[in-house]
């Protein structure tokens, strides 16, 4: 055979260039693609959270409706508004489950306390790794601008003893109806987010709530004070771990799983400051801000730089702030 | 026993990928064994007079997170309630402690509970509210 046929008979394939060419395109366009997609994703992410946010915001109403006020921020037994909600949110059936006269880490609640419930949980928080038997949550009720956790105290010698009342629509036992709101229902925050935590104390993580306790100049007297604490805190000592049980389980009406503060600006460090004394605040993994839903039903996005003043009047109910943002 | 399909494994995968994965469970940060001598380790050294500081600059480091240890209050005797049990990802042990008192007054007795993990670092932590 001459070489001539052979010639004729071979097929010409890609050189090495014209292969390399191809595949630089190729992950060029990849690369334009993926954060558009992530971008798209993402938005739509923010719009199921919001949608999550104004389904609780028409429970809230429903409950209103049928028991003539707000339910408590927590119950006397530390249960949550979460858990007094359930009914409105179609899920009855866990709401059966649980037993208001036990605590939230009761035998008598753990079906309860292990059932997800898709409303409480955010997409754009990925993580979705929760410990055995409990059930996550991402949304928090408004407890106000304040920084006591409990009620004020009555007792000489308290060393919370003179602090302001929580101002937010739910507290411990509060039963508030939404003719009290003399800020007006468009003015005050119900409801926003917060990421979930990690679980470990021996893990440093910002989406934790950092333990202060009473050291040396670490105890705020006021917001303004829980303020400058928590900016100035290295969250990376792990000396300031104290609770890492963030965002579970929802049944447990507590500072770091379904209540939080107007106290500080949001994605502020959230820090509790024993005894009585806490600042924890919303946070998210939205670009740039947070979802809040208004008394009113309504939610809005909050853009992370909104100013301190304008935060802490979306906290209080009847402040008498106005909002000019 | 049946090997999973290769369909079903690309499939969880894809889902995975989706951002569809739903709640998954946690494991334990720590053994009961483990959890246990680090409690230990932590009660011992505070009633030894070693500071929360020097604790944590240990070999291995702990972190035990109490308001009155951090204060320097001194621990004069503790006893272990119960064997722990499971909460969260550590071991929850309920303790009582002697406290010493403010000068010329009776040792403070107080009961509490410890939350311990001990992966990826040993912390010790004072839970809130309970027992």
């Amino acid at each position: 055979m001459s070489r001539n046929m052979v010639r004729g008979y071979s097929r010409r394939g890609f050189t090495l260039i014209e292969l390399l060419v191809v595949i630089a395109i190729i992950a060029i366009l990849v690369g334009l693609l993926v954060p558009a997609v992530q971008k798209v994703r993402e938005a739509a992410n923010r719009m199921s959270c919001s949608n999550n946010l104004k389904q609780m915001g028409l429970a809230l109403h429903n409950f209103h409706g049928s028991q003539g006020c707000l339910p408590s921020g927590r119950t006397a037994v530390s249960l949550s508004v979460h858990a007094q909600l359930l009914p409105h949110l179609e899920q009855d059936n866990i709401f059966k489950q649980i037993d208001f006269t036990q605590a939230w880490n009761s035998a008598a609640n753990a079906n309860a306390r292990a059932a997800v419930v898709k409303t409480f949980l955010c997409p754009s928080d990925n993580f979705n790794a929760i410990p055995a038997g409990w059930a996550g949550n991402n949304y928090r009720v408004n407890q106000g601008s304040g920084i006591l956790w409990g009620l004020p105290p009555s007792a000489a010698g308290d060393p919370n003893m003179g602090m302001p009342a929580p101002n937010g629509p739910f507290f411990l036992n509060s039963k508030m109806r939404l003719t009290d709101m003399t800020d007006g229902t468009s003015n005050t925050a119900a409801l926003s987010e917060h990421r979930k935590g990690d679980f470990n104390n021996g893990i440093s993580s910002v989406s934790d709530t950092f333990y202060l306790g009473q050291v040396k100049g670490l105890y705020p007297a006021n917001a303004d004070e829980a303020q400058t604490i928590a900016d100035s805190l290295d969250a990376n000592n792990l000396l300031y771990q104290g609770m890492s049980d963030v965002g579970a389980p929802w049944i447990y009406g507590y500072h770091s799983t379904t209540v939080y503060f107007h106290a500080t600006r949001p994605f502020s460090k959230s820090c509790m400051y024993p005894p009585g004394r806490i600042a924890t605040t919303a946070d998210s993994n939205h670009s740039g801000g947070v979802n809040v839903a208004l008394c009113d039903g309504s939610v809005r996005f909050v853009p992370q730089s909104v100013s301190l003043p304008a935060w802490r009047a979306l906290g209080s109910a009847s402040g008498g702030e106005v909002i000019n943002e | 026993m049946n090997k999973p399909s290769r369909f079903g494994v690309v499939g969880l995968l894809l889902c995975q990928l989706a951002g569809c994965g739903g709640q998954s469970v946690m494991e334990l940060a720590t053994t009961p064994d483990e959890a246990k001598s680090t409690l230990v380790q932590a009660l011992d050294a505070w009633k030894n007079g070693t500071s929360q500081k020097d604790l944590s600059e240990g070999k291995p480091p702990v972190f035990l997170q109490d308001p009155l240890f951090a204060r320097g209050v001194p621990l004069q005797g503790y006893t272990m309630e119960n064997e722990g049990k499971v909460v969260g990802t550590g071991m929850s042990y309920i303790i009582n402690q002697k406290l010493k008192g403010d000068a010329g007054k009776e040792a403070k007795a107080r009961r509490v509970a410890y939350r311990v993990v001990t992966r990826p670092n040993r912390a010790v932590t004072l839970e809130e509210g309970i027992p």
